[in-house]
């Protein structure tokens, strides 16, 4: 779903380095794909304690929608249900985003319920729709109470 | 181990995270105070107010901030206040250290430091955390992260890298990890087109020609504002960028082609976060 012209997946595939620029070769790629394979794995599973919400009291399944939270480019609204103090679902159904910026919300909801929490690691990149997410979540999980 | 003099006999450190919307963007600051939580948390709004400062002065999407009226010609820079008159010396400063790839002033000949506020604003938000006693903490200036000196978890020494896609693609992901433990490295920044587009416009070039060779590049320095600004210029510069920020001390950067192919320069291998 991009709109650039680049090729769908440049990551999932090692393509060898032909260029002259690509002074560091193989080493790098290799070394890459060991960080790269960690990192991911830190990404999808943050170290993160599991998050409790509303305590032992909170035996019945319930579900608030977040306020709208802004970004740069619309809006991310969440729809979050808890049962038995875990989170069980978050509904991103109602956010806004140009160019297709929809298709991360699946990921990160995912990413959320696979972490139980936000405890996303530093990443170095555009993240606006991550920091939007993140708030509108933390929203939401104010509201289960 | 068992030193009970005052200066260690601080209070067991407190996980905090604090996260802001500000200048159009998101500022996480995640770390651990040894302050009592509502001490931490006066600490945190004070630093987050120098950021809403900050914007109130520079925001160009704000018709009536000091800055909309500078570029209006409705007032000169010795009537803004000194933030404004400092940013103008630090762009005239980075512009002439980058060889003019980096530039805040535009095609149109107006002043836009924007590339320069949030990281300058970030960093000043930074140091007031520091002052006030809270020194383990990394900061996330929407995507452009700073690690304080005194870290003490390893997972905050590492940093991922977004792949070169928006967020929101579905190949969306980490690129890869760094790792700054025992480097003098504490910043990177990253400046590519895939979540705003061509937003950096090739100072070199007539009229607003999009820097297109790269899709993103990502630098590591020892300050946040050192890294963004030479991020912002390689991205400009494109493929001759490697050479010229291999001549550059204390600057390492990762540079990624448009068909996915990587380069980097000569220092940046020994940076990738290895298997523990």
């Amino acid at each position: 779903m991009q709109s650039s012209n680049q090729p769908a997946s440049p990551y999932t595939e090692v393509t060898l380095p032909t260029k002259r620029k690509w002074k560091l070769g193989a080493t790098l790629f290799s070394l890459m794909s060991i960080a790269g394979g960690l990192a991911v794995n830190n990404y999808l599973n943050p170290p993160s304690d599991t998050v409790t919400i509303g305590g032992s009291t909170a035996s019945a399944e319930k579900t608030v929608t977040s306020d709208q939270i802004p970004y740069e480019f619309g809006y991310v609204e969440l729809t979050v249900t808890s049962k038995d103090g875990k989170l069980s679902a978050i509904d991103v159904g109602t956010s806004t985003a140009t160019d297709g910026r929809e298709q991360a919300y699946p990921y990160l909801v995912e990413y959320a319920i696979a972490a139980q929490g936000t405890n996303f690691s530093n990443l170095s990149g555009a993240t606006y729709t991550t920091d939007a997410f993140k708030v509108a979540l933390e929203n939401a999980i104010s509201k289960l109470g | 181990m068992t030193d009970f003099s005052p200066a260690h006999s601080h209070h067991e450190s407190k996980p905090f995270e604090h996260i802001e919307l500000a200048m159009g963007t998101g500022f996480s600051f995640r770390g651990r105070s040894p302050l009592s939580d509502s001490d931490t948390s006066i600490v945190l709004n004070q630093a987050c107010a120098i950021l809403h400062e900050a914007d109130r002065i520079f925001s160009l999407y704000k018709p009536e901030s000091p800055l909309s009226r500078l570029a209006r010609g409705e007032t000169s820079v010795a009537e803004c206040p000194p933030a404004v008159n400092e940013i103008w010396d630090a762009c005239e400063a980075w512009e002439k250290t980058t060889d003019g790839w980096f530039s805040a002033f535009t095609p149109e000949h107006t002043f836009d430091p924007s590339g320069l506020v949030k990281t300058w604003a970030a960093n000043r938000a930074a140091e007031f955390v520091l002052e006030r006693g809270i020194t383990d903490f990394t900061l996330n200036a929407g995507g452009d992260v700073m690690i304080s000196d005194g870290v003490t978890e390893a997972i905050d020494w590492r940093m991922g890298i977004s792949k070169p896609v928006s967020i929101a693609a579905e190949d969306a992901g980490v690129l890869t990890v760094v790792d700054l433990h025992r480097t003098p490295f504490r910043a990177m920044a990253t400046s590519g087109s895939a979540e705003r587009g061509a937003h950096i416009w090739n100072p070199k070039a007539g009229g607003r020609e999009p820097a297109k060779e790269f899709v993103q590049v990502s630098v590591i320095a020892r300050d946040l504002v050192t890294a963004d600004v030479w991020a912002t210029a390689a991205f400009a510069e494109g493929e001759r960028a490697i050479d010229h920020l291999n001549r550059i001390a204390d600057i390492e950067a990762l540079f990624v082609y448009a068909d996915g192919e990587l380069a980097a320069t000569n220092g940046f291998v020994n940076l990738f976060a290895k298997a523990q």
